[in-house]
């Protein structure tokens, strides 16, 4: 049972190695984007987990951690005219100190309190970084602003261009493979350790668990800060891919809706739930965006109405199979 | 003095609830707390396990004042407490359950965990079950799961609040035989339990509570015998 296991996930490591091969031959190249971008979904999902699924804590905040890696790596790579994957780590370290900074104090807020708050922080990071140029202006920082802008605003920032575009790309690939490999083999560590034991008390009853001695607060803040960090790599790896990034989109709250939905899809608070949780999402998303038909005589573009349709999923999920796919899946099994 | 709480008093808004309350709990004592409903039991076992902070007054414990701890604190620092309505973290197996107070609880460096817990499931009868989801035990299994994981946390002062309730009279002498045993173990208990029998027949001393006040303290031979008591119980006319 457990040899065949290891057998899947090598064979599933070993398929995804060689999608550039299999993509130069049959579409140009866009098999190995699509891939790359589940990749980087799924690590984000597995990610967001760990606070929203082991711990509990739904966090609709997510996409700032996001924003902040590609930002970071942006600015980064403009300023000191380094390769942008050096940036990766600091991306996910400037995401962790503003998960603390953040999940300090919200995380003394339970269940739905908490949410709320999230969703208040993810705005108010967007709108600040849409203007920090302008903020910037003038003040004791003017120096930041003064040569070139810092965030960009609502026009951006262009990453400078690698010298082999299609190398550059291929690297990225299979750095985002190593990163989600690293992203699961985090998640199962937590999931098996001490401190997945005391993340799953508090999501359990929190109040039973500080009477045995689980610090909860303190547990909640560790779990937003790695889910942060790793999130913020993801970020940081997304930037260095498309090379343009601003504001409005990367902080887009779509971003950290898509973070609770894929875990909810798949099975949340579980190890592979949330991977799964991606793929359906990413690859549906994929082919909705192209889908049209008609509808007495006017055209309905899928890709227009996917927030409608996603909405239905998740309601039709709470409602009937809150396990997620993979809790659909088991039950199948079991009959 | 293993406990000495003074003049504990907890308002919530206009209501008193525990209303300058004092006594003390020697070690290896079986303490038992007694009152109608609603005079104040459950809060006071949440003034002393860090669940709520007194309006005033203070927790010794162990020579150290534990007033306003929050509730992991007053674990670590030996104060474990259970819950009136039973409380397993019900996606987790009986094992993991146990398992949680033994990990996060004042840790006996000694023993390894995977010792303490298996010891513990024997000792409360709990072993047979020890893969079983929580949320798939009876209700006395659940009161046991209760107890054990509050004694892996290896506290020296158990707080026991209603483990009783719910049992049958069988179940129920089955539950005072296990509170004799943790005794035993060197665990000192103040115990809420309203099964009159129990709680006469396992306690040393007993302190009866009602509208937030002590009304009564001794032996149980004495409480049985005041009269404030018996007309808490059973109305003035009873009284002498």
């Amino acid at each position: 049972m457990k040899n065949r296991k290891n057998l899947y996930i090598l064979g599933g490591i070993a398929l995804l190695a060689i999608i550039p091969l299999i993509a130069k031959i049959i579409d140009n190249g866009y098999l190995q984007t699509l891939t790359f971008f589940v990749m980087m979904f799924v690590s984000m999902s597995v990610a967001w987990n760990i606070v929203g699924g082991y711990a509990g804590q739904i966090s609709f905040g997510h996409g700032t951690f996001w924003g902040l890696g590609a930002f970071t790596t942006a600015i980064f790579a403009i300023r000191t005219g380094l390769p942008a994957w050096l940036a990766m780590p600091i991306g996910g370290l400037v995401a962790m100190l503003y998960g603390m900074s953040w999940g300090y104090p919200t995380l003394r807020l339970r269940g739905p309190y908490f949410a709320i708050a999230t969703i208040g922080i993810g705005e108010a990071t967007r709108l600040i970084m849409l203007n920090l140029d302008q903020l910037l202006k003038n003040s004791p920082l003017d120096w930041l602003v003064k040569d070139k802008p810092f965030t960009g605003g609502a026009s951006g920032l262009i990453l400078p261009s690698p010298n082999d575009f299609q190398a550059n790309q291929l690297l990225l690939f299979y750095i985002c493979l190593g990163f989600m490999i690293l992203t699961i083999a985090i998640s199962a560590w937590i999931n098996h350790s001490r401190f997945g034991l005391a993340l799953r008390a508090v999501n359990m009853d929190q109040e039973a668990a500080e009477t045995l001695g689980v610090s909860a607060s303190r547990y909640k803040v560790l779990a937003l800060m790695v889910s942060a960090f790793l999130v913020g790599v993801a970020g940081s790896l997304y930037a260095q891919y498309v090379l343009f990034i601003d504001a409005r989109e990367v902080f887009s709250f779509s971003n950290s809706i898509a973070m609770v939905l894929m875990p909810t899809v798949g099975g949340i608070g579980t190890l592979w739930g949330p991977a799964l949780g991606a793929l359906v999402f990413k690859v549906a998303d994929d082919r909705l965006s192209s889908a049209r038909f008609m509808l007495g005589g006017t055209q309905i573009n899928l890709g227009d109405v996917n927030l409608m349709l996603y909405g239905l999923l998740l309601v039709l999920i709470i409602l009937f199979e809150p396990g997620g796919v993979l809790g659909l899946l088991k039950r199948l099994r079991k009959k | 003095m293993l406990l000495d709480c003074k003049n504990l008093t907890k308002r919530f808004g206009g209501l008193i609830a525990v209303n300058d309350v004092s006594f003390n709990v020697a070690r290896g004592e079986i303490f038992g707390l007694m009152g109608p409903n609603g005079a104040g039991k459950t809060t006071l076992f949440r003034l002393i396990s860090g669940i709520y902070p007194p309006s005033s007054g203070d927790v010794i414990f162990n020579g150290k004042n534990i007033t306003g701890f929050k509730p992991s604190a007053a674990c670590a620092s030996g104060v474990v407490s259970t819950h009136q309505i039973v409380r397993p973290f019900r996606e987790m197996t009986v094992f993991d359950n146990v398992r949680v107070g033994a990990e996060f609880g004042r840790k006996d460096p000694k023993h390894n965990v995977t010792e303490v817990v298996n010891e513990i499931l024997t000792f409360t009868g709990l072993a047979p079950q020890t893969h079983v989801m929580a949320k798939n035990l009876t209700l006395p299994s659940r009161k046991r799961l209760e107890v054990a994981r509050a004694l892996a946390a290896n506290p020296d002062l158990l707080l026991l609040d209603e483990v009783g309730a719910g049992l049958n009279p069988t179940e129920t002498s089955g539950m005072m035989d296990l509170i004799r045993q943790i005794r035993e173990r060197g665990v000192t208990i103040i115990m809420v339990e309203h099964v009159m029998k129990a709680i006469m027949g396992v306690s040393d001393r007993i302190m009866v509570l009602n509208y937030g006040q002590q009304i009564a303290l001794g032996t149980p031979a004495e409480v049985a015998q005041d009269p404030q008591v018996i007309e808490a119980y059973l109305g003035k006319q009873f009284a002498k």
